[in-house]
């Protein structure tokens, strides 16, 4: 075996630091020595891309501290002056309704079920209670709910990409780290559906949508059924990579300890 | 089961060091340590041939196997 850098012939790869400089000619610290060891020094190779999305990541990261504190504000500014974060007249309720209908509309799906969506002007003849109050706390506990299970999933994503990076994923850390990140995912959808519905329940539920049993909440919550279950069924695909890494980093142990 | 590996017995015999041994047969020091030690997982033929051929010995002489 030869010496890229002497050129010195070697009998065996015991004399060499890495694959094609010898161990005296790497302890000399040539400049170009210095240089290859940058590249050659890992022979594990890096990933670019994994540096990439560790930066996205970081900017996310970034927007979920600035969503964290704008959501604390609102909820404080919702305790010094309630009157500005609450629905108290009808008439706020309807220009909400009204822009509701209007999504509504658009999105409206035919079937067999006849039904007219009540006019803004029936609305006036409806009496409800709200309580606002408690809406608006499980508004903000769901926003807070989401946000704390996006930094979670986000610090160990980017642990994750670390190690990807220096070109050692098969660890026995990253399979507890994309499991954390599966487990986040299926139970965010689940306990923001929880708190979506208790709001929605409390502001809307005796509002009514003629010739159906359906009042506004069920709408908004099939609405958002579909979000969860997807949500939930990719974190049970991160579930399953989990166990691939898991198996990926067994085998690497034991290649490791094959002589 | 397990499978004991009497590397260090046959070094002795032979009077040769490890670091000498991982030398003639071009596997770096660290990894004749651990087969050693008895924590390898598996070791490759060639790698057994060479330690075999080095040591001028058998199989046998290298590994035994014990029960538990």
């Amino acid at each position: 075996m030869k010496c890229k850098v002497c050129g010195e012939n070697f009998p065996s790869r015991y004399y060499f630091k890495t694959e094609d400089i010898c161990i005296n000619c790497f302890n000399v610290k040539n400049p170009e020595i210095k240089i290859d060891e940058k590249n050659t020094n890992a022979d594990i190779p890096k990933s670019r891309l994994a540096s990439v999305l560790n930066g996205i990541l970081s900017f996310f990261y970034f927007l979920i501290i600035v969503a964290t504190i704008g959501v604390t504000i609102s909820l404080i500014g919702a305790q010094i002056e309630p009157e500005k974060y609450q629905l108290n007249s009808l008439e706020d309720f309807q220009i909400i309704y009204k822009m509701s209908l209007l999504e509504q509309k658009e999105n409206l799906i035919s079937t067999n079920a006849d039904f007219t969506i009540l006019g803004i002007q029936e609305l006036a003849t409806i009496s409800f209670t709200t309580k606002n109050r408690f809406a608006l706390l499980m508004l903000f506990v769901t926003a807070y709910v989401f946000l704390a299970f996006s930094f979670i999933i986000i610090l160990q994503l980017k642990k994750f990409l670390k190690s990807i990076e220096i070109g050692q994923p098969f660890q026995k850390e990253n399979v507890n780290t994309i499991r954390i990140v599966a487990y986040a995912m299926i139970a965010e959808p689940m306990i923001s559906l929880l708190g979506i519905s208790g709001f929605t329940y409390y502001l809307y539920q005796p509002v009514q949508i003629e010739n159906t049993r359906f009042t506004i909440f069920w709408m908004a919550l099939f609405d958002k059924i579909p979000d969860a279950f997807w949500q939930a069924f990719y974190g049970l695909v991160i579930l399953l990579i989990a166990e691939i890494f898991r198996l990926g980093t067994k085998l690497k142990e034991e290649q490791a300890l094959t002589v | 089961m397990s499978i004991i590996v009497n590397l260090d017995v046959m070094l002795a015999k032979r009077k040769m060091k490890l670091m000498d041994l991982a030398e003639k047969i071009g596997i770096t020091n660290s990894n004749l340590s651990i087969l050693k030690q008895g924590k390898a997982k598996a070791i490759r033929f060639s790698t057994l041939n060479a330690i075999c051929r080095e040591l001028d010995c058998q199989p046998g002489d290298i590994l035994e196997y014990t029960e538990d």
